[in-house]
């Protein structure tokens, strides 16, 4: 794994990748190869069975032979109904340009989850599934479509295909504890408005596609997330969620607490850094092209294989050239007026007019200012030097049309009375993905405060999760895994903390860290004997990879990607690493996670 | 002026999937409609200000994911609620039959004191139309329970609905001197964090 050498498709340099999808538009174009690998789908599919890219492009015509092609024969699963219902209601947020029938494309999707439920008859469907695939849908190849979102399943998204939520639930309580080791002022303000981060059910539980207003923003969001453990997701609410301090200081002087929840919900409005206009004004771009970074361009500029070895020497990443040859070519969008910003969610006739009261999307959107209170303090700059002068970019729409795709959900909730309400943040894409790599280094699922390993159980996706494929449960176990809710998350006995001063908060932290050792302690043989029972050496081998990936992460104070200095060598650094140590910590268990920061007890 | 108000009700929307919370709440709030609405994950809430017997009163009205598996996290905002109104689907019987199922959630998670409105959504839709008035009437009756049909797309009903129930809500207010505090601003607006303790601790299979 030698910076710049090519490599086999089988061998991804994860960390070159990670710091790839923290350049503005991430992977672009190069997203179609990059994803099917990182879920270990063979990317050979993809180049023998799919010559022209322009098929992953839906068009009238590839959905008609789409929907031609017979649906498998399987017994139908018991939540088809359910999808029914959901897919019916798809592609209202990314509606995609140039088919003339949402239901022709809500059909072909319906079609495509049914499959995946059939072929996997253990997993149970959950609504906003379908917002989760729908991205794959438009993103990739119709080959792929299955096998992806088959692998997306069962190794990321499994703990909430179970019988309940309370996996999903879990990782609320992991992000509460997250938000309160990088504030505690600020998440004891939040906690006094309810009891875990509700707020933000959907964005773990739908990998924020049911939020994220445009595919190209959402697709950026999916190369940063698909490049991480699973557990990213936590780190990324957080790191959203801190972004809107402001915005709930605000609410608070306001005494309208009770509105945080309508607050946090909906998100800021999300920016590629790239987009801040050069020349012309970001009103003056059209949206014509909803998701413009898919692929109209077929980006044969990537070695095979599809990993840009490049990227792990630093920079100008593959997808590069492509994304500003493209950028180039959508320079004719540009000339629209912001009203048709409303063209691209014309699938819904509501406008968020009241919520933007103080803050017209027009207005938002041409904002020259970089907006000092993006998170941009937090990130430094030399990760985006290299691909911050490309003025113009695929996904221009997306700022301005922002507003208007969200209507639908966000639709201001007080719009009859314009309650005073902070104007929305704006937020680059880019420093919020680094801000969420900084707290995963700061506060590490191993960090005693977190101790990830005292709520997830061992049958987590978050702690099964591998790089490699062969450390991954294999297909049918994962599927088997959603069959076991108490090994997927651990019995809850914590009382949470009422409302409490700030000395009294400190005191119950370290409270309950000791709780945690202790139910730990109390823990450990039965989720062994689970272990042993189901899988031993597989479960054992996931959660020590991860565990040695996080401990070594945490150890290099520096999450790969999240540092431009440590990216050249640190990837196969630590991988190095994670090998030694697995050896030495194959009896640990999954105690290697606080193991290895705070010495175990 | 935006702060002014005589009450503040938490209400709370629940039903099957697809039977039309979500539009009933965006007809209420916004005077809109659109076929393209999203599925709701978890909960989200808006809120409307009425005029009713001459106090303002504000509606906080909270939409709920209509699958089952999110029963349990819909239910932690069950106990703040002063009103839950059921809303079933007048062209799918199952979503009606299932209100009894709805009926156990409220039980089992609500406040005792809790009022309870029964809606029969997509009124418009005539012909396809299966659970008959006469029929629904009879089971609300049955449970002493209000009952109304309603089109969130023609907006027939909406604001009959709410206005019953919030109505509803601030006659029992006023009836209990006590209660009056719960008009004042976020002493309701919270999610129960009692009720989503025991909710939590007990959910979760050993």
């Amino acid at each position: 794994m030698e910076d710049g050498a090519p490599q086999r498709p089988e061998v991804l340099d994860w960390q070159a990748l990670r710091t790839l999808s923290l350049q503005p538009y991430g992977f672009g174009e190069e997203r179609v190869r990059i994803w099917p690998q990182l879920v270990h789908v063979d990317p050979r599919q993809v180049q023998d069975k799919h010559e022209a890219t322009d098929d992953s492009v839906w068009s009238d015509t590839t959905l008609e032979q789409a929907l031609q092609e017979s649906v498998p024969e399987e017994n139908p699963h018991a939540d088809e109904r359910q999808i029914g219902l959901d897919t019916d209601r798809s592609f209202v947020l990314y509606p995609v340009e140039g088919v003339s029938s949402r239901e022709k494309l809500q059909t072909a999707l319906n079609r495509l989850i049914v499959s995946v439920f059939r072929r996997r008859p253990r997993l149970h469907y959950f609504q906003g599934y379908h917002d989760i695939v729908s991205v794959i849908f438009l993103t990739l190849p119709k080959e792929l479509h299955l096998p992806v979102t088959e692998k997306l399943s069962l190794h990321r998204v499994r703990d909430s295909m179970g019988a309940n939520l309370d996996p999903v639930v879990g990782l609320l309580r992991v992000l509460k504890k997250l938000l309160h080791l990088a504030d505690e002022n600020f998440a004891a303000t939040i906690d006094s408005t309810a009891p875990l981060p509700y707020f933000a059910l959907s964005n773990l539980l739908t990998l924020f596609s049911h939020d994220v207003p445009t595919l190209p923003l959402i697709q950026h969001i999916f190369d940063y997330l698909l490049t991480r453990p699973p557990i990213a997701v936590v780190y990324l609410a957080a790191a959203l969620t801190l972004a809107r301090r402001e915005e709930v200081r605000v609410l608070e002087e306001e005494g309208e607490e009770g509105m945080m929840h309508s607050l946090l919900t909906a998100l800021p409005t999300l920016y590629e850094e790239g987009d801040e206009p050069a020349v012309t004004p970001k009103t003056e771009e059209s949206d014509d092209p909803a998701y413009p970074v898919k692929t109209e361009d077929p980006a044969s500029t990537i070695p095979e294989g599809g990993s840009p070895a490049n990227a792990a020497t630093a920079d100008p990443p593959p997808g590069s050239e492509a994304a500003d040859a493209q950028g180039i070519a959508e320079d004719p969008e540009e000339g629209s007026q912001p009203e048709d910003a409303s063209a691209v969610g014309a699938a819904e006739p509501i406008i968020d007019a009241p919520a933007s009261d103080d803050a017209p999307p027009p207005g938002e959107a041409e904002a020259e200012d970089f907006d000092a209170r993006s998170v941009d303090s937090t990130s430094p700059p030399d990760t985006t030097v290299d691909v911050k002068g490309e003025p113009s970019q695929p996904s221009l729409p997306e700022a301005e049309t922002e507003d208007e795709k969200r209507a639908p959900r966000t639709a201001s909730p007080e719009p009859l009375e314009h309650e005073p309400r902070p104007q929305r943040a704006r937020l680059s894409v880019t420093a919020l993905l680094r801000h969420a790599d900084e707290l995963f280094t700061l506060y590490p699922p191993s960090h005693p405060g977190i101790a990830l390993t005292s709520i997830m159980g061992p049958q987590s996706a978050m702690l099964t999760w591998s790089e490699r494929a062969s450390e991954l449960p294999n297909d049918d176990e994962a599927e088997f895994m959603v069959t076991r809710p108490e090994l997927i998350v651990l019995p809850y006995v914590e009382r949470e903390e009422a409302d409490v001063g700030e000395g009294e908060k400190e005191r119950r932290h370290r409270e309950k860290e000791k709780e945690e050792r202790r139910r730990r302690k109390l823990r450990k043989p039965r989720r062994l004997t689970d272990i042993v029972v189901q899988r031993k050496t597989m479960v054992a081998g996931a959660v020590l990879v991860l565990g040695v990936a996080m401990a070594v992460y945490g150890l290099n104070g520096g999450m790969p990607g999240a540092n431009g200095h440590h990216r050249h060598g640190f990837g196969k650094e630590w991988k190095k690493v994670g090998r030694l140590l697995g050896g030495v910590f194959m009896g640990a268990g999954g105690r290697v996670f606080e193991g290895i920061r705070r010495g175990l007890e | 002026m935006p702060d002014g108000y005589d009450y503040l009700f938490k209400l709370l929307l629940i039903g099957d999937s697809g039977v039309g919370k979500s539009c009933l709440l965006l007809r209420f709030a916004e005077d809109a409609f659109t076929d393209t609405y999203l599925s709701t994950i978890g909960v989200d809430f808006k809120i409307r200000t009425i005029e009713l017997d001459g106090r303002t009163v504000k509606l906080q009205i909270w939409d709920t994911a209509g699958q089952e598996r999110f029963r349990t996290i819909a239910a932690a905002y069950y106990r703040g609620a002063h009103g839950i109104i059921m809303v079933y689907d007048v062209t799918d019987a199952e979503t009606f039959s299932n209100v009894k199922g709805w009926m156990q959630e409220i039980e089992r998670y609500a406040s005792e004191t809790v009022k309870k409105l029964i809606i029969g959504n997509k009124s418009d839709l005539v012909e396809k139309k299966v659970v008959e008035y006469s029929v629904a009437k009879e089971f609300a009756d049955s449970l002493s329970i209000p009952f109304i049909e309603t089109s969130a797309k023609n907006s027939t009903n909406v604001e009959e609905a709410f206005t019953m129930m919030a109505k509803t809500v601030k006659d029992d207010v006023d009836s209990q001197p006590d209660e009056s505090s719960d008009s004042k601003k976020n002493s309701s607006v919270t999610p129960g964090r009692s009720l989503n303790q025991e909710e939590e601790s007990g959910g979760c299979a050993c």
